[in-house]
């Protein structure tokens, strides 16, 4: 039987289909879910300080096998014109830490001074993650009116908005002072990309229900209704992401190939299945109906959004029809599935089918999210004693995508990625009408090696790489991508980051769907909002041993 | 003092380097320098700045290819000093200059930053000169002695093999930094951000909004 080659670089790495990413059950926050359910984690509330307005404090603590962690929450009053959904505000409704053990008075009061404050705040290194949310305000009152008055909220408005609150940012690995990635990279319990922050964000979706419970509660002591759970389910935690996401990507190639190369492996695995048993052709009908139901919930107003989710419902609608059959099949069915989505379905269908496959194969493929984290010191050396004809060669075989371009057009040099002064956060810039282009930040990665490969043209084939950089560091940081891309495909996005084309959202979504969001809901070309656990299990749920909706 | 998380340090020094006119790459290795020069509780911040400053009169290192063990790395022939951080790097992309007897190099401004390259290495060495020396393995800086050299201007710079024996020392997890320094190097850090004008306020982020959903 044939086993499956991983998908090329050339076809997993373009910006379009990156754009077109779906969750799978390899993202960080089923992951994360995974091992709660492995190890019984224990979640209950420490404390539950909050007045009848729902302002004050709550600690939620999580008992692992291991070590204990509290989810930390403050709710303040905050008036509606201060209630933005962008990162650069400076005041929210609510504000979380995730703590390293459980706080005592004094950590509450020092946790108090700050949290609400987020980026002007100090923090130590028992604080985890610092994160913030505010409430959606149609749909957070209404809530609470309807469970004050021992009625449940309209279905429609849960379905409509899908949360009770969202995020504008989770902070991880230092920022403000929190603890460094490396305090807690080497604990098992957040040994996977960004697992402190999806258990972050999970506590907060609990915290948000209870509050909404918790306030109609005191407005109707005794006749207020607790919210249905299949209404509770339903309901995420919303998230405004912008561009300050975007570079990450293209600053962590060696993280972007480990996250791919699990992806792509684990889609390998499956195509590569002599034969599909009943079991997992039920997972994945069940999978593809769980699809079918998120589209459904799925709101935009983004005109392209809109006309791609149009086109996923009926890609849905063809692989509903198509995939008895196919899996039918005596020879690898799996690949015939996959083959047919490619050559039948939008980019969108294509990468939903690939979540699809993987859904009823936990088994063959789970084991792949603890391969996506990463130590990137041990990629950081530069191989001096390469030779330039060598690093040339390189390029010419891996960069072939970064050297079509024709970078003396105004339209591939378009735009400059920069710093703004005022809300220290990534940009875009127009580089031939905005000033400023001279403060460039380093991600036009095809332009630059485009100037590498010129460069190199001029200098002998034998002289070593590090002759050049001696003379030439500008272009060290450019060499050590080059260098990195040899072994791993999928280190760089294989288009052009300041063409007057690019559309930001398509890295930030397929940053987004490793995470685990859905109901991607573009505001924008440059920011999106996006929901996270809605449908999913909630941490009583899990110990509960529940079965977990597939969250798709 | 103020009290940063070793990524603040990491963050803050090659934002600082790239304010002062480094290029990319290099500042990518002063982050990661002045991380493992707090995590061993050496004065990277003041250094930082004395760089900053001295950087324009530094030199590139010469050395004659193939480099080979036992190589030297020449000191500038105008009476100028080398600069730390395209010595480090030559020698992080060369580590064979670091086979066989002890590398000596000549005149390099503020040696500390060679401390933080050999923590980058990934090999055993041991790095002084008059007034200081550490101990360096695994990534992490062991200060045998010094604290008046570390922050000498320039030195003659020994680096050998360190001893097998010597266990990996410790890290320390924050960095302690004063506050005059802190907005100094934020200041340069400064110098990478673009102002605000009307049309990046309009369109730099995709528009912005009160949410009100």
């Amino acid at each position: 039987m044939n086993t499956i080659a991983l998908r090329p670089p050339d076809v997993v790495m373009r910006l379009d289909r990156m754009g077109a990413s779906h969750p799978t059950r390899l993202s960080f926050l089923r992951a994360m879910m995974r091992q709660a359910e492995r190890e019984a984690w224990k979640v209950a509330p420490a404390a539950w300080e909050l007045d009848n307005d729902g302002f004050g404090h709550a600690v939620i603590r999580v008992d692992m096998p291991m070590r204990t962690y509290s989810l930390v929450a403050f709710s303040t009053p905050l008036a509606d014109a201060m209630r933005t959904d962008r990162v650069i505000a400076e005041a929210w409704d609510t504000s979380y830490v995730l703590y390293d053990g459980v706080p005592d008075a004094a950590e509450i009061a020092r946790l108090a001074a700050n949290v609400p404050l987020q980026e002007a705040g100090r923090f130590s290194e028992r604080d985890l993650i610092l994160s913030r949310a505010n409430k959606s305000v149609r749909l957070f009152a209404h809530v609470v009116e309807r469970l004050a008055e021992g009625r449940q909220p309209d279905a429609v408005q849960i379905e409509n908005v899908g949360y009770l609150m969202r995020t504008t940012a989770v902070y991880g690995n230092g920022k403000f002072g929190i603890a460094d990635r490396d305090r807690i990279s080497q604990r098992p319990e957040f040994a996977g990309p960004f697992r402190a922050e999806m258990l972050t964000v999970w506590l907060i979706r609990s915290f948000t229900i209870a509050l909404a419970e918790h306030m109609a509660r005191r407005r109707a002591p005794g006749r207020a209704a607790m919210l249905d759970p299949e209404l509770r389910r339903q309901l995420g935690v919303g998230n405004s992401t912008g561009l300050g996401m975007a570079p990450f990507l293209v600053r962590h190639p060696f993280l972007l190939h480990r996250w791919m190369l699990a992806r792509e492996t684990a889609l390998a695995r499956v195509r590569s299945l002599a034969a599909a048993d009943r079991g997992s052709i039920d997972g994945f009908l069940a999978a593809l109906a769980a699809m079918q139901d998120n589209i459904r919930r799925w709101k935009t107003e983004d005109t392209a959004q809109g006309a791609a989710l149009l086109r996923l419902a009926a890609d849905c609608d063809q692989i509903s029809g198509k995939a008895g059959s196919i899996l039918a099949g005596e020879a690898q069915p799996w690949e015939a599935l996959y083959r047919f989505a490619e050559q039948n379905l939008s980019l969108e269908g294509q990468e939903a089918m690939v979540a699809l496959m993987l859904e009823p194969h936990g088994a063959l493929v789970d084991e792949l999210a603890d391969t996506m984290a990463c130590d990137e010191a041990a990629v950081y050396r530069i191989d001096g004693a390469m030779s330039c004809g060598a690093l040339r060669g390189l390029i010419e075989t891996h960069y072939g995508w970064a050297l079509a371009y024709d970078f003396g057009s105004a339209e591939a040099d378009a735009r400059f990625w920069y710093v703004s002064e005022e809300k220290l956060e990534p940009r875009l810039g127009e580089r031939h009408s905005e000033p400023g282009a001279e403060r460039e930040q380093p991600l036009a990665v095809a332009r630059d090696i485009c100037r590498l490969a010129a460069v190199l043209e001029a200098e002998p084939s034998e002289s070593p790489v590090a002759n050049l950089l001696l003379g030439q560091p500008q272009w060290r940081h450019v060499v050590r991508r080059v260098q990195l891309a040899a072994g791993n495909p999928y280190t760089e996005i294989r288009g052009n980051l300041i063409d007057a084309t690019m559309r930001p959202i398509d890295l930030l979504r397929s940053k987004l769907a490793f995470f685990g969001a859905s109901r991607f809901d573009p505001r924008s070309d440059r920011w999106l909002r996006i929901s996270l656990f809605a449908g999913a299990p909630f941490p009583e749920d899990i110990v509960a041993r529940k079965p977990a909706r597939a969250i798709s | 003092m103020i009290e940063l998380s070793l990524n603040e340090v990491e963050m803050l020094a090659a934002k600082a380097a790239r304010g002062a006119g480094f290029n990319w790459g290099p500042c990518d290795d002063i982050g990661k320098c002045a991380r493992a020069l707090a995590a061993g509780g050496l004065p990277w911040a003041p250094s930082l700045l004395a760089l900053a400053r001295d950087s324009p009169s530094l030199a590139a290192p010469t050395l004659s290819f193939p480099a080979e063990a036992g190589s030297a790395i020449s000191a500038p022939t105008d009476g100028s000093c080398l600069c730390p951080i395209r010595t480090g790097a030559l020698i992080a992309d060369r580590p064979g200059l670091l086979m066989g007897h002890p590398l000596r190099i000549d005149r390099v401004a503020h040696p500390l930053w060679l401390v933080g390259f050999a923590a980058l290495w990934d090999v055993r060495v041991h790095v002084s000169w008059r007034g200081a020396c550490a101990d360096v393995a695994g990534g992490a800086i062991a200060a045998k002695a010094g604290d008046a050299g570390w922050l000498a201007p320039d030195a003659d710079v020994t680096i050998s093999g360190g001893p097998d024996d010597v266990r990996e020392p410790d890290r320390r997890r924050r960095a302690s930094i004063d506050p005059t320094v802190f907005e100094a190097l934020g200041a340069m850090a400064a110098r990478t951000y673009v102002p605000a004008s009307a049309s990046s306020r309009a369109t730099g982020a995709g528009g912005s909004r009160t949410d009100d959903e």
